[in-house]
């Protein structure tokens, strides 16, 4: 006991990192965050960059005249009219100097202009965001504590139980969360009166959306961050802390977690990316305002602008997701901090 | 770890071999058993009822469970387990076409990347991790924007998004491939390039990309009828598991099996087919551990 209360033991592991070490360790893992910075800067832009292009292709990808899809199948405009509409919309310009104009707004924060609505995109998106942000973020949270929760009691234990966590796991991430949705709805909104059926006025409201939404993200989580705290509790370093009086429980929350965390953290950054997808799901599902109707809404008038818009704004939220991981990968693994000043 | 390692569909561990533990033989009989029969149901759907997936019967609509009608009737009074049965083929058709487009785009990419050059294998992957870092529904249903809704369009939708995933799988395959002392053997008996992807690379990096995509298989599904549940693939009558549940929406308050058995058999459907794909990857781990 008494050498696992020395902060001073030089027979802790390495990973763990001393105190003195830290210390004198900062101003080389200011630097390191910096040049990780720059570099997931870098990427970042590259990504937008190949996202505006993706979405600029797209538009020009449509088939048929954009000025009909304009208009509508319904209307009888004139050709003047539609001339008017074209030099309106830049229509008639090459390609190359729309694509300048398209960046140039971009940059300025001009999304365009919805055919459907004929109001800015920005704005249309504006309006829809915090919903979808609560949903996405309560339902982040709530995967992250269930697979947090469920890959540190079950990992390395007795087969039953390591039985019970798979099944669960493969189950999870098998069910569409869309069927799952209308599960929960039928059960605890129509049968049981607990939650809402619709709307998101309330934090009652969000419950069952988020849970539907976290259940198969818990379930991928679980998996990898079990599988990687087995692999970690079979390191050499588990029995040499151990041997220095560490408890069970403490090997597992102090030590074998740090090790399993970061392949799981950057899953957890890519599935959050790809839950405002899944939002377009649970928020028809339960008639939730948000991007995913208004994405669903631009999607089925065929109203590219927004649908661009979404994209774009998804790009940005995954870099800006990604960098929140990058430094957060710093935090946990010191290995990272040295390669990275050592270069 | 790379990209790829972090973001394999619908997780399922990634696929990173060693994480891999072998599932009882039981359960995997058991799953392979569930395919057999929705096969079964994919190929002769008519082997099991002898009812319609499209005749209605107004006068017994929204009937509940029973003798009868095993799962209930839907609000045009079509018996919903005709129309399961039924539904299993628009519904994994839809999969399979998805997934076997992906596969095969992935691999053109792949391969494009590992034997292009540099500067073609660079740009390549720059795309790629563009197209990766988007959420894959939502490239889905770019895709739709621009083609509008049907489908062969949901087909080609998922596969896009899934195709990234499969290149940059099939680049990493092929890279290892193309070091392997029997492809510098062929390159030095003087075999043609052609001659030498198509015999010694293509069967070499493949095998674990098609192990891998019995997995996606079961992504690919819940993206098609997650698509037609939106109304953006299949169009009504056609039976289909995901409109099925979406035309059931409305009735939940008091006739919930309309859209709860169409799920529950997506569900079944995909966690068989997760546990043979599971099973797959093992055994193949087994074969290349060393």
């Amino acid at each position: 006991m008494t050498l696992s209360r020395d902060p001073g033991n030089h027979l802790r592991p390495p990973l763990f990192g001393g105190r003195t070490l830290t210390r004198r360790r900062t101003p080389v893992r200011g630097r390191a965050l910096l040049r990780s910075a720059a570099k997931r800067f870098a990427a970042g832009a590259t990504v937008m960059l190949g996202s505006a292009t993706l979405a600029f292709t797209a538009l020009q990808l449509v088939p048929g005249d954009p000025v009909a899809v304009l208009l509508g199948p319904t209307t009888s405009a004139s050709p003047q009219v539609r001339a008017q509409i074209r030099t309106e919309y830049g229509f008639d310009r090459p390609v190359p100097v729309r694509f300048a104009h398209y960046l140039g707004d971009l940059v300025r924060g001009d999304l365009g202009t919805s055919y459907q609505l004929q109001q800015p995109v920005t704005k249309l998106i504006n309006d829809q965001l915090w919903p979808t942000v609560q949903l996405v973020a309560a339902a982040v949270a709530l995967a992250v504590v269930i697979a947090v929760v469920s890959a540190m009691t079950t990992a390395g234990r007795r087969p039953s139980l390591r039985a019970a966590a798979t099944v669960w796991e493969l189950v999870a991430l098998s069910t569409p969360p869309f069927w799952l949705g209308i599960m929960l709805l039928t059960v605890f909104s129509f049968r049981l009166r607990i939650f809402p059926v619709a709307g998101a006025q309330s934090v009652s409201s969000l419950v069952l959306p988020a849970v539907t939404l976290a259940l198969s993200v818990a379930g991928v989580l679980a998996q990898v961050l079990r599988e990687g705290l087995e692999a970690a509790l079979a390191q050499p370093f588990v029995v040499t802390a151990r041997a220095r009086g560490l408890s069970r429980t403490a090997v597992r929350v102090r030590h074998a977690f740090r090790h399993a965390a970061a392949p799981v953290l950057t899953l957890t950054g890519w599935l959050t990316g790809t839950l405002l997808g899944g939002a377009v799901l649970i928020e028809t599902v339960f008639a939730r305002p948000g991007i995913g109707s208004l994405t669903l809404q631009a999607v089925t008038s065929r109203d590219l602008p927004v649908v661009m818009g979404v994209v774009l704004l998804s790009a940005f939220a995954v870099v800006l997701i990604f960098t929140v991981v990058d430094l957060l990968h710093l935090a946990i693994d010191p290995r990272l901090r040295t390669a990275a000043a050592a270069i | 770890m790379t990209t790829v390692d972090a973001v394999f569909p619908a997780g399922v561990g990634g696929p990173s071999r060693t994480r891999l533990r072998r599932i009882g033989r039981p359960t995997v009989v058991v799953a392979a058993a569930v395919l057999v029969l929705v096969a079964f149901m994919v190929v002769a759907p008519g082997l099991f009822t002898d009812a319609s997936p499209t005749d209605t019967d107004p006068v017994n609509a929204l009937a509940g469970p029973g003798a009868s009608h095993w799962f209930g009737t839907d609000q045009l009074g079509r018996d919903v387990f005709t129309r399961v049965l039924y539904g299993a083929r628009s519904s994994l058709l839809l999969g399979l076409g998805a997934i076997a487009l992906a596969v095969c785009g992935g691999t053109v990419l792949g391969l494009a990347c590992a034997l292009g050059g540099r500067v073609t294998d660079q740009v390549l992957i720059r795309l790629t991790d563009v197209l990766i870092a988007l959420p894959p529904v939502l490239l889905a249903l770019l895709v739709i924007a621009v083609l509008g809704s049907g489908t062969t369009n949901t087909v080609i939708a998922i596969a896009t998004a899934l195709i990234p995933l499969y290149g940059r799988l099939v680049r990493t395959e092929a890279m290892v491939v193309r070091r392997s002392g029997y492809v510098e053997a062929a390159v030095g008996l003087g075999l043609r390039r052609g001659v030498l992807v198509a015999r010694h690379v293509l069967p070499n990096a493949l095998g674990p990309v098609l192990v891998l995509a019995t997995v996606g298989f079961g992504t690919a599904l819940i993206y098609a009828s997650a698509l037609s549940f939106l109304g953006l693939g299949t169009r009504p009558p056609t039976p289909e598991w995901g409109l099925m549940l979406s035309e059931g929406r409305d009735f939940l308050q008091t006739s919930w099996w309309i859209s709860v058995f169409p799920g529950a058999a997506i569900t079944v459907t995909v966690i068989a087919v997760n546990v043979v794909g599971r099973y797959a990857q093992s055994q193949l781990a087994g074969r290349t551990a060393r």
